[in-house]
């Protein structure tokens, strides 16, 4: 509820390019980091699981965005979509 | 009511709010609260640039005008003319991130709907520039319908144009017929705040992004933590190592002030009213005002520097080991200076059992007022000697004590969430704002309004309690001959007496017992509590006299007993102002009472497992 509210007011929403910039923790799943747009939001992994993602092929494996199935733009940039 | 103007300032978390309000209100602030809620008020008088004074609120954070939290209620409220103990703002000043334009012109559409005369201050363009950003604000202006104004907030650059428009809005000067917004969506909003940003921004050239820089070390999966460490682990060395110099000072005059009022008064209850109960007790407090704002100068710069979401950040995977959010870790730093301010900033959580069990455990961080007492125990009894490395022992004690306090509360925490708040897990979803270099203004004006709070502890509360246990101290007087110490006949000796017997099992003294009846007001008064009885104990034995509180405590204390205080205060709720801010964040006195309990009970089987342990070790 109100976290699908506030990924969406940090500008995750369909089309949007995510960019994991860091992973927190030697042991295993620690936050993110994430770029959305211009800026960068920390986010546990089922926040990101909640963000249907598609991998750009132009991006190298770190800029590794991903994107929802329904593509709509001719450049392989990445797409997301909160889940609600 | 004032017939005052009153103007707020609006914005989106990280715009650089309340380093815009500090650089136009200066250090006159008023901090308050909105009745009913427990949502902080922060005001101060800003003058027009006719000398016209206004009221300027600074209002919550927030992102939309959907509140998550009663923080962002509040300021939807406020904005909506809705909110008991505000009249409606009569201009607001809307903050922006110049950086980040998509996101945050989303939330002035939202806000300019409403319909107030405002001004967009588009701050930070500092930080935009360094991002390769060229902005237009005219060309934003003309979009939006009205006037927008480029600031730097730490620079102080752009306010007096802010001023300027500011006093036009305020005389109902042309206020601009603007394009309505008015029934969109959330996302025809955000594709409507995407062209604006388009259009505002005339220039990009990509750049060498400097926080990306930085965080590529700092949030490194090896590095960072090494780096947060290593930070927390300076902040703790420097609390010792930066405060022997002003110390000294502050001792020297608090004896200077003693030898003058022993020389101006005669002898007698006087006199020892004024040496042994005022300056000795407050002056033992005082004297740890230097280490306090050492304290709160690292916790100010980490906040205002950008670098405290990334601690969070690093710590959400331990946090959510004992089912808390990373954003719980920024309440609990901040308790290391004080709960109180901490407990308050739990109020970011929204989840209600995360946050109840952040508040209860936040008395277990290590507060500055824990400093004095720690101090002095391990000033007395733990050798000021290197053990390699250019690490102090006594720094590495007073580290243990606090990584103590931390481990106690991770475990609480642990069963607190599988019991008493029970709860699914809240995530942590924060922003993670630019690194930026804060105005030394900003931090001074932190240190100042920190040092005058405490003084003013010391001056009422740690002043009043050092009288009434002088009074207690000293009243009634043995009679002569009596082989009974002045102290041990007192009211309050007979008092300690009484509750020594549940207190000597962890190797307590009477003394330590009589002190922690007045620690109850603030845990450093157990320093001043402790100086005032050993002085007047002391009575006329000159060496006695020359004899510094640590000198004395080593006397008369041994080294078990002294951890075990050590670690009893680790535990222990000793402070009302926490206790009666808890009961106000939550409503009542059910979980107060059940901290209070659950503080209490930890900390005597913790210093008696010290003590115990001590002994045994044959220390």
């Amino acid at each position: 509820m109100g976290e699908a509210q506030r990924l969406r007011e940090f500008g995750v929403e369909e089309g949007a390019t995510v960019e994991v910039l860091h992973r927190a923790g030697l042991l295993g799943r620690g936050a993110l980091a994430c770029r959305i747009g211009r800026m960068t939001v920390a986010m546990r992994h089922a926040h990101g699981d909640a963000i249907h993602v598609r991998t750009d092929p132009a991006a190298t494996p770190e800029t590794a965005v991903a994107s929802s199935s329904a593509p709509s733009s001719a450049h392989p940039s990445a797409q997301a979509i909160t889940a609600s | 009511m004032t017939a005052q103007p009153l103007v707020a300032l609006v914005g989106n978390p990280n715009a650089g709010k309340s380093a815009l309000f500090n650089a136009l209100t200066g250090a006159r602030q008023k901090l308050g609260n909105y009745p009913g809620v427990t949502v902080e008020r922060k005001s101060g008088r800003l003058a027009l640039e006719d000398g016209r004074p206004v009221e300027l609120v600074d209002l919550p954070g927030t992102y939309s005008l959907t509140p998550t939290s009663p923080d962002e209620e509040v300021t939807r409220d406020v904005i909506l003319g809705k909110q008991r103990g505000e009249r409606l703002p009569d201009a607001l000043v809307l903050v922006v991130d110049a950086s980040n334009l998509e996101n945050h012109l989303r939330f002035v559409l939202e806000v300019l709907d409403l319909g107030l005369p405002a001004v967009v201050a588009l701050n930070m363009v500092d930080l935009a520039a360094r991002d390769g950003l060229e902005l237009s604000p005219e060309a934003l202006s003309e979009a939006l319908g009205v006037p927008v104004v480029s600031t730097v907030a730490v620079r102080k650059r752009g306010l007096d144009h802010l001023l300027h428009e500011l006093t036009g809005l305020i005389d109902g000067g042309a206020v601009p017929v603007r394009p309505s917004t008015g029934d969109m969506s959330f996302a025809e909003r955000r594709a409507k705040a995407r062209d604006l940003a388009r259009i505002a921004i005339v220039g990009e050239t990509p750049s060498r992004r400097l926080t990306q820089a930085v965080d590529r070390v700092a949030l490194h999966p090896i590095l960072g933590p090494l780096l947060l460490l290593g930070l927390l682990f300076l902040m703790f060395q420097a609390v010792y190592a930066w405060s022997e110099a002003p110390i000294a000072m502050i001792e020297g005059w608090a004896e200077e002030l003693g030898d003058l009022a022993t020389a101006l008064t005669p002898e007698g209850y006087l006199r020892s009213f004024l040496v042994d109960g005022v300056i000795n007790g407050v002056g033992s407090v005082v004297v740890f005002l230097p280490q306090i704002l050492i304290l709160f100068f690292f916790i100010l710069m980490l906040e205002a520097t950008g670098y405290m979401t990334r601690a969070a950040f690093l710590m959400d995977g331990l946090m959510a080991k004992v089912g808390l959010s990373g954003r719980a870790f920024i309440p609990l730093l901040s308790s290391f200076a004080c709960a109180v301010p901490g407990i308050m900033a739990t109020r970011s959580i929204s989840d209600p059992k995360d946050r109840l069990t952040t508040i209860l455990i936040a008395p277990l961080m290590t507060c500055s007022a824990r400093l004095p007492v720690y101090a002095v125990i391990i000033g007395a009894f733990i050798p000021a000697r290197s053990v390699g490395y250019g690490v102090g022992l006594q720094g590495l004690v007073l580290f243990a004590l606090y990584v103590g306090g931390i481990v106690g509360a991770m475990l609480v925490a642990l069963v607190l969430r599988r019991t008493v708040a029970k709860g699914q897990s809240a995530g942590l979803l924060m922003e993670m704002p630019k690194y930026q270099w804060p105005r030394w203004q900003d931090i001074a004006l932190g240190l100042w309004q920190r040092a005058m709070i405490f003084l003013k502890r010391a001056g009422t509360i740690i002043f009043v309690s050092t009288i009434i246990l002088w009074a207690l101290l000293s009243f009634p007087k043995p009679p002569a001959g009596s082989d009974v110490s002045p102290v041990g006949y007192s009211a309050a000796g007979r008092i300690a007496t009484v509750l020594n017997v549940v207190m000597e099992p962890i190797g307590f003294n009477r003394d330590i017992s009589l002190a922690l009846i007045p620690a109850m007001a603030a845990r450093e008064v157990a320093v001043s509590a402790l100086a005032t009885t050993y002085s007047i104990d002391a009575g006329d034995d000159e060496e006695k006299l020359e004899q510094s509180l640590g000198e004395r405590l080593k006397n008369n204390w041994s080294l078990p007993t002294a951890l075990a205080f050590l670690v009893w205060f680790v535990f222990a709720p000793q402070c009302i102002s926490t206790i009666a801010v808890t009961r106000r964040e939550t409503n009542g006195w059910k979980w107060p009472a059940f901290m209070v309990g659950y503080l209490f009970a930890i900390a005597y089987v913790a210093a008696g497992i010290t003590y115990w342990t001590a002994v045994a070790a044959g220390l």
